[in-house]
């Protein structure tokens, strides 16, 4: 099994790697001023900061031999958490926030086998209300829907 | 100014604005409360609601939805991790981990009593030295700005103590993040790929949201498996003992200062304050450990840092017109509309308005207060909503919060990635809040950095010539030699 505190640097080294050949490519300025750093100084710096920090984690790791931890980054409820935050936000990009919020709430509570119908009520209760508080007393709109 | 300061306080109480203020105070509340809601869109929202008012009672009412709006970000903070209002972000580290161990009235209680005591000394100072703090904070300049980014920065060290590389790692991503967009001095795009969304680079709101609520939703996803019908965690109703006022009062009153002083300075707004103010409380404790395990101080350390700078933010605003953060931008255009001109006549010509304000924001504090300590019954109920229904709740809320930022779809997949990318890290054991740390400051630090550099002709003596800035890396070196200190003794 990988070790998370090996994977996790090892990453953000590549990461660092990536930004410093995209700071590379950046356009050079519309008016060039007499500037001693540009727009490529913070972010390269950054970048070298992190990769050094990446390193000396990675030596820390090796040195410390680390036990690796056995438990999943993701465990099963997490991907399915992941995954119905993601639903979630793709239904309401088609049908708008009212309706997608009552369905993924209906659905969460059917999912995990919920028999109080009060826990339905207040889900119900809950997503109108804040439909009404913000879109009719504070005028802000909610996300709507490309079908509704 | 007794005189025009006791007329103002018969203002205040009068039948026709008192009430305006309590609603004020009580609108803060509930929109700081509510994720992704701040204290500027607060006084925003209510802000047309003022232009039928007279000038007081239309500036005492939005001078409370701000007092009560920077509170009412703390109530969400504590007891569901999700912070109301960036300003908040620092009081997660304590006050829920107090809420967690059933101490929800406690911490809600030391937020009150904080919040009012930073509230009250800022006004107190507003009302005594504006001028003369304006005329300070109109000697910042771009080094002065690098340099309190800079000092602001090292705070990362402090609420890194498990393992200051870790932390430090999370404050590079942080600083990478707050680079994506329009470079600021020469509108160079920078890691947009062509993608409009990203040339305004990465709303806060939405990020604070995706790394402390939807991290958090997800993580009591993962421990609701097989215990999904445990009955909610029990909490008591004891409010703060004597022992911890005590032990509060010194550091909220030193919070109090500090975070007047900072919100006296155009562009350092409360969310900044909180966090200095909270490593300041740390570095000078003799029990720095406690500090993100439920410390009393920490928490009103801050607390009494975010609301000390509703005083502050004012004073560039009443004696300069300068507006010092966006609230302060939105209470410029108030005074406007009321055809009052800010500045240094304003004090002259309109004196009823600006000590009626002063009253005003003196009386709001206390009703923050009342309404803090007798809400918390009211407000503890959220804790005892079962967890299995709580966790969409927070979902759609951060969903609406970071909607409503921008009125972005963009910006709700913002927060889904970096609530995926707080949950890892969590995994991992490295800390989220260096990451929000440095999307605040990094823009703040990168930008005044450059100008330094064009008005020094690319000389770095800035660094040592002006003796602000030289004052605040100083602080900057030291605090972090400090935290290093500690840590050393400890692994000792």
């Amino acid at each position: 099994m990988f070790n998370r505190h090996v994977v996790f640097p090892t990453l953000l080294l590549i990461v660092s790697a990536v930004v410093l050949v995209l700071v590379a490519q950046f356009d050079a300025p519309m008016y060039q001023q007499d500037a001693s750093v540009d727009a490529k100084f913070f972010p390269a710096a950054i970048a070298i900061i992190q990769a050094i920090i990446c390193v000396v984690l990675l030596i820390q790791s090796k040195s410390q031999a680390a036990v690796a931890v056995k438990e999943k980054i993701f465990s099963k409820m997490a991907l399915m958490g992941a995954a119905y935050l993601i639903g979630y936000a793709i239904l309401i990009s088609f049908v708008g926030y009212l309706i997608a919020s009552l369905v993924a709430f209906v659905a969460y509570l059917l999912y995990f086998r919920i028999k109080k119908p009060s826990y339905y009520i207040v889900a119900v209760c809950f997503v109108v209300f804040i439909y009404y508080l913000f879109g009719q007393v504070f005028y802000i709109a909610l996300p709507e829907g490309s079908i509704f | 100014m007794l005189e025009h300061l006791l007329s103002g306080l018969a203002v205040a109480f009068s039948p026709a604005v008192l009430p305006i203020l309590i609603f004020g105070v009580l609108g803060g509340i509930i929109l700081g409360a509510l994720p992704g809601l701040t204290a500027t869109m607060g006084v925003a929202i209510l802000l047309p609601f003022t232009f039928g008012m007279e000038a007081t009672p239309a500036l005492v009412m939005l001078i409370g939805v701000y007092i009560g709006g920077i509170y009412g970000g703390s109530i969400a903070a504590i007891l569901l991790k999700t912070p109301g209002t960036p300003a908040s972000a620092a009081s997660v580290l304590d006050g829920h981990t107090m809420a967690v161990r059933g101490q929800a009235a406690r911490a809600l209680s030391i937020s009150a009593v904080a919040s009012f005591v930073g509230g009250l000394i800022s006004t107190i100072i507003l009302i005594a030295i504006a001028p003369m703090l304006a005329t300070f904070a109109l000697r910042f300049n771009a080094p002065e700005y690098f340099a309190l980014a800079l000092f602001g920065l090292t705070i990362i060290a402090s609420v890194s103590s498990k393992n200051i590389l870790k932390g430090l790692l999370a404050g590079t991503i942080g600083l990478l993040v707050s680079t994506v967009g329009l470079d600021p001095i020469s509108s160079v795009p920078r890691f947009t790929f062509g993608n409009m969304d990203l040339y305004s680079g990465f709303n806060v709101i939405p990020v604070l949201i995706g790394l402390f609520a939807l991290s958090e939703a997800l993580s009591q996803l993962e421990k609701l498996v097989g215990n999904k019908h445990t009955p909610p965690p029990k909490f008591d109703h004891k409010l703060l003992s004597k022992q911890d006022l005590k032990d509060m009062l010194p550091t909220a009153i030193k919070s109090g200062l500090m975070g007047t002083t900072i919100g006296s300075v155009p562009g350092a707004g409360a969310d900044i304050s909180a966090f200095v103010c909270y490593n300041e409380a740390k570095r000078v404790a003799e029990d720095p450990d406690e500090f993100g395990k439920g410390s009393v101080r920490g928490l009103a350390a801050a607390e009494a840092g975010n609301n000390g700078v509703t005083g502050g933010s004012l004073v560039p605003l009443l004696t300069l017109g300068v507006p010092g953060d966006a609230v302060a931008a939105v209470l410029l255009g108030a005074l406007i509309v009321q055809g009052l001109t800010p500045g240094p006549l304003l004090f002259a010509q309109n004196p009823e308005v600006v000590y009626g304000v002063f009253s005003s924001m003196l009386v709001a504090n206390v009703i923050m207060l009342g309404i803090g300590i007798f809400g918390i019954r009211f407000f503890c109920r959220i804790i005892e909503v079962p967890k299995i229904i709580m966790i969409p709740i927070i979902i759609f809320l951060s969903v609406v919060g970071a909607f409503a930022i921008n009125n972005s779809m963009f910006d709700v997949g913002i927060a889904i990635c970096f609530g995926l990318l707080g949950f890892v890290l969590n995994k991992i054991e490295v800390p989220s809040s260096p990451i929000l740390l440095a999307i605040i400051l990094g823009p703040m630090a990168e930008t005044n950095l450059r100008k330094a550099l064009l008005m020094y002709e690319g000389s770095w003596s800035f660094l040592y010539d002006r003796p602000i800035a030289l004052a605040f890396i100083c602080l900057a070196v030291f605090s972090v030699y400090s935290t290093l200190k500690i840590n050393r003794r400890k692994a000792q």
